[in-house]
């Protein structure tokens, strides 16, 4: 069976565990088991965190797919975000993407603990706990999210960020 | 010197210290849970000296940011102490994020189901 939600929020904290709750009551009613329901909710709820902390303004947008025969879900956060922040994000990225998701884990719990103002957790633990593929793009094409602002304005400051992640679920008979 | 800390609620979880345990339960997903939890922690600390339990067998979530305050707490542990985890292997953030944490200091981090 096909699935795909896509919902758009505005970046305030407490839709983070609205959203996390809506994603596992939603996936766990026939589209896949509870302990999967809860891994796809657990990458949402991390991404969604780093949007309302970095958003730099207008809405955000998560989409969650399922195509039959893939045996993954694919969900993606895009959100509007400042080049500076942009820089941010691609600077983790690229220190928790590689080698074993595990170690890289434990590594940035370590880096947590000495350097606490540079937590990395987020991205490791989807890597890990969820089994999540991570990967983004980035365009100029703000409009896609926020059509109510001067977007001539500010597309030289601002660009969209799509994070995706691809996790592995059971196939699940309905 | 068994260990008391009256039960909070705060937002969507409750903290107690009864016995030789802390025990956590509901979800945290703070957008700083160390503000609340290391209290809990540091109140722990000063009550057991050799020996500190967390159950977490009932708490559902706990974020990044909570994770980090548990590694906080372990790493700055009083020396020569032993931390039990409490868990539910059922629950995937306990089995993963846990182990990982004991994986820091496996001859003094012990998990229990």
């Amino acid at each position: 069976m096909t699935f795909n939600l896509n919902l758009t929020f505005g970046p305030r904290w407490e839709n983070v565990s609205n959203i996390r709750n809506f994603v596992t009551e939603m996936l766990s009613t026939g589209i896949v088991d509870i302990i999967d329901a809860k891994k796809v909710a657990t990458a949402s709820s991390e991404l969604v965190e780093n949007v309302v902390k970095y958003s730099a303004t207008g809405g955000a947008m998560i989409d969650i797919k399922k195509d039959p025969g893939t045996g993954k879900i694919s969900l993606t956060i895009k959100n509007i975000a400042s080049n500076d922040d942009i820089n941010t994000f691609e600077t983790i990225f690229k220190n928790v993407i590689g080698g074993d998701p595990k170690e890289m884990y434990k590594k940035m719990m370590l880096r947590s603990f000495n350097d606490p103002e540079n937590s990395q957790l987020g991205l490791a633990r989807i890597r890990y706990e969820c089994q999540g593929e991570i990967s983004y793009e980035i365009s100029q094409d703000i409009k896609l999210i926020s059509n109510v602002l001067d977007c001539e304005q500010i597309k030289d400051d601002f660009k969209l960020l799509s994070v995706t992640v691809e996790i592995p679920v059971k196939q699940f008979e309905n | 010197m068994p260990l008391h800390i009256p039960e909070q609620i705060h937002a969507k979880s409750i903290i107690f210290g009864k016995g030789d345990t802390l025990f956590l339960k509901g979800e945290i997903d703070d957008i700083d849970p160390g503000v609340f939890l290391t209290q809990f922690f540091d109140l722990a600390k000063e009550q057991m000296d050799q020996v500190i339990k967390i159950d977490f067998k009932n708490l559902e979530f706990l974020n990044s940011s909570g994770i980090k305050c548990i590694v906080s707490f372990v790493m700055d542990k009083k020396p020569g102490s032993k931390i039990i985890f409490i868990t539910d292997s059922g629950k995937t953030w306990q089995k993963t994020s846990l182990e990982v944490i004991q994986s820091l200091d496996e001859e003094n981090i012990f998990i229990e189901e």
